[in-house]
């Protein structure tokens, strides 16, 4: 809850459901829960147009309605979400990787809906597979491939149930009420009743759809069983990946696997949230990864060179071994805010920064000798970090008396909460202006841009209908060189955003990692964020307070 | 603990020598005023990687359908088409914000007092209560006037009234004629209340065309 998360969130909403919804989540946000008549009267929009926007985000999981007073319910805006909707490229892409094509499109199909039937998510999905195919493959497609399409599907569906990605919505008990309390049992979560679809009526639907009628009229006998993406399963996934990625780039690839083989074992018996997973045998891992030689060496080179995320516990078949992956996100923040303190600041104050954090509390003429750089350097550099809230100070007194005599001694040291709260901030500015960035940059040109897209449409109707090469070459001169520069300027922003909003969200869900007593919050891999994400922090404007 | 020794000890702070300043030397420039929006960067920041790799350029054009996708759906609520004051040519050609038409959802699933049918009843229940506010205010501030002219239009308002109360039907139509006879009604109210017709300006004293005349003979074309 900040001015920057709150200006981004507005931003977000704006871009993705126009403009009286941000109104109303901006209100929310910054007011917190309120009934439907105080947002009314708070934002001063008519209040048909007010409750749409409430459904709208219902819909969408971003809001929660709970009851206020007896029979008027209340709305809460879930701000975090509005920050997961940039991340939903990385939600496809991972279930791209994991299932394929068809997976892919289901996720798709759920993330646009917010909340979908079995049914509908089928139905879409196999006619823009179908479509897509078409477009692409031409006639040499047979019809009969293809009739199973729903199937497959379906049976994607499933998969993606079974293993957490998607969820069912809780519904309401009972219905009628003004007021409706939504609940779910647990079991109920991640199953699916076989019931639910109707093959026969799904397909009738499919052809219809394919047929150009858009609203056929066949009814699924699944209309009150909706399903949303799970959106800690994706994160569980993210942490993980990142977790193996450093291995990987710090020992070995071979070693990136053993880790992978020993989080899967640990996951069948603990919760992926907790800080240290239950300990897992030699024997079981072997039997994971099939006979790998040297298992036992990597294991030895794990438990030094993790950073304290894999530990020896115990000899029990021929060794247990514990994940602790509060350890791991640790050090993976560690990792990053060194890196981050040296792009912005230099190797000297990362040297200094990295020092103070190793020893808990040091003095000024300590820091410059240890660190042999000189003694007005290392001031400079010290209040340069304390000034950005990287360091704090703290002030010994010996006795209260206010005699010269007295010495104070000054520590410095670093709290890393304060310090990855800043940089979070940081990441949601950034984040913020890129994007303002990216929307002036399409605005100026934006005639540009929509001459592009013409002259595109064109040459690919002249493509199609065997054009030759010179109409291409002259309707592609339609645009002069200089143009075509300031509209690829115009594009780059949009990567900037997307690169910035993967650090911010990668920060973000390290944030999220927590669970712990004592909150320690964890950050992503060493060498590919600094990269992506810190150019992108330095090289926006204003991120500075 | 720092606070209460600051306080008490009148701190003179740090002492230069702790500052690691040695004496004589000069010290680094003061800052006067706040920070800057734009303050310079010490270590010029390395681009964005020109190449794109697979994933990413796979990432951005996710995103880019996604929102583009989002904002032609039906959940990009737009605000009301307002209708201009004077209907004008031009509106024949530009394409007003369009009504994307009502949210198709399960509504059984949200608060009852989202539901469009209920925002549509509580709607008009509204309006039937201004136009009967706005009546009884016409009726209390022009009594004098043609009193059974004013009574009989507002018998047959009146009637209009009670019979939309019984109906339960498009009563869109008949809020546009109570709106237009309550206009009417002011109409008449204005004229009448004059009595005279001192307020509309019959007689055109000719001023006017002599002063064009003479400028447009004097100049003979206008630069």
């Amino acid at each position: 809850m900040s001015l920057q998360l709150m200006k981004l969130t507005d931003k977000i909403l704006n871009e993705y459901y126009g403009n009286i919804v941000a109104q109303v989540g901006k209100m929310l946000f910054e007011r917190g829960s309120h009934p439907l008549r105080d947002i009314h009267r708070l934002t001063g929009l008519p209040r048909s147009k007010v409750a749409e926007a409430l459904a709208v985000l219902i819909q969408h999981n971003l809001v929660l309605v709970e009851e206020w007073r007896p029979n008027i319910p209340s709305y809460n805006l879930l701000y975090d979400r509005v920050f997961l909707i940039l991340r939903f490229p990385r939600y496809v892409f991972l279930v791209r990787e994991q299932f394929g094509e068809e997976g892919e499109m289901v996720v798709d199909v759920i993330l646009k809906e917010g909340q979908a039937t079995a049914s509908h998510i089928i139905v879409t999905s196999c006619v823009k597979l179908l479509e897509a195919s078409e477009n692409a493959g031409g006639s040499s497609i047979t019809s009969s491939s293809y009739e199973l399409k729903h199937v497959t599907l379906r049976n994607h569906l499933i998969k993606l149930i079974e293993n957490g990605f998607i969820q069912r919505c809780p519904s309401p008990q009972t219905l009628g009420k003004p007021c409706p309390s939504m609940s779910i049992k647990e079991d109920e979560l991640h199953s699916f009743p076989p019931e639910l679809l109707d093959l026969k009526a799904l397909q009738q639907e499919i052809q219809a759809r394919r047929a150009g009628n858009t609203n056929p009229d066949i009814s699924h006998p699944n209309t009150d069983v909706l399903w949303r993406i799970n959106y800690e399963r994706f994160h569980v996934e993210f942490r993980d990946s990142e977790i193996r990625n450093s291995i990987h780039r710090r020992v070995d690839p071979l070693a990136g696997e053993c880790l992978g083989a020993m989080l899967k074992l640990s996951y069948k018996t603990s919760d992926p949230w907790a800080p240290t997973l239950n300990p897992v045998s030699v024997a079981e891992i072997r039997d994971q990864l099939k006979d790998l030689k040297y298992l036992n060496q990597y294991l030895k080179i794990l438990e030094e060179q993790s950073g304290g995320c894999v530990q020896l516990v115990g000899d029990a078949g021929g060794g247990q071994y514990r994940l602790n992956l509060a350890n791991a996100v640790n050090t993976l923040t560690h990792a990053l805010i060194y890196n981050i303190i040296q792009d912005r600041y230099g190797s000297k104050a990362a040297r200094v920064f990295r020092l103070i954090h190793k020893n808990s509390m040091m003095e000024q003429e300590q820091i410059a000798e240890i660190s042999m750089i000189g003694k007005k350097d290392a001031y400079t550099l010290c209040s340069r970090l304390f000034r950005d809230n990287f360091l704090q100070l703290h002030e010994l007194r010996k006795t209260y008396a206010p005699s010269p005599a007295n010495k104070t001694i000054y520590l410095f040291h670093v709290d890393i909460n304060s310090v990855v709260r800043n940089i979070l901030e940081w990441c949601y500015k950034a984040l913020y202006n890129l994007i303002v960035q990216r929307e002036t940059r399409g605005s100026e040109n934006r005639r540009l841009l929509e001459k592009r897209t013409r002259v595109d449409s064109i040459v690919e109707n002249l493509r199609q209908s065997g054009g030759t090469d010179d109409q291409i070459k002259e309707v592609e001169e339609m645009l002069s060189p200089r143009k075509k520069w300031k509209e690829r300027r115009g594009n780059t922003s949009l990567p900037l955003v997307w690169r910035n909003g993967r650090k911010g969200e990668v920060d973000e869900q390290i944030k999220n990692d927590s669970g712990l007593k004592d909150e320690r919050y964890a950050c992503s891999a060493v060498s590919r964020l600094p990269e992506s994400g810190v150019k992108s922090i330095g090289d926006t404007h204003g991120v500075r307070y | 603990m720092g606070g209460r020794g600051r306080g008490r000890g009148k701190g003179k702070g740090m002492t230069l020598e702790q500052l690691g300043v040695q004496k004589g030397e000069g010290l680094p420039e003061r800052v006067l005023g706040p920070p800057e929006t734009y303050p310079p960067l010490e270590f010029r920041p390395v681009p964005p990687t020109q190449e794109k790799n697979l994933a990413e350029s796979y990432l951005l054009v996710v995103k880019k359908e996604f929102r583009e996708h989002m904002q032609n759906s039906q959940y990009y609520i737009q605000p009301a088409v307002k209708r201009p004051d004077i209907e004008r040519y031009s509106d024949r050609y530009q394409v007003l914000a369009g009504h994307r038409g009502q949210l198709s959802l399960n509504w059984s699933r949200f608060p009852k007092e989202l539901h469009p049918a209920t925002i549509a009843a509580a709607g008009k229940k509204r309006k039937r209560l201004k136009v009967k506010l706005a009546v009884k205010a016409k009726r209390a501030k022009s009594k004098d006037v043609n009193i059974s002219e004013r009574l009989e239009a507002l018998e047959k308002k009146e009637a209009q009234v009670t019979e939309e109360t019984e109906e339960d039907g498009d009563d869109e139509g008949e809020d546009k004629v109570e709106g237009e006879e309550v206009e009417e009604v002011e109409e008449v109210d204005e004229e009448l209340d004059e009595e005279t017709d001192y307020a509309n300006n019959y007689f055109d004293n000719g001023d006017s065309y002599l002063d064009e005349e003479d400028d447009a003979l004097e100049e003979g074309g206008v630069y």
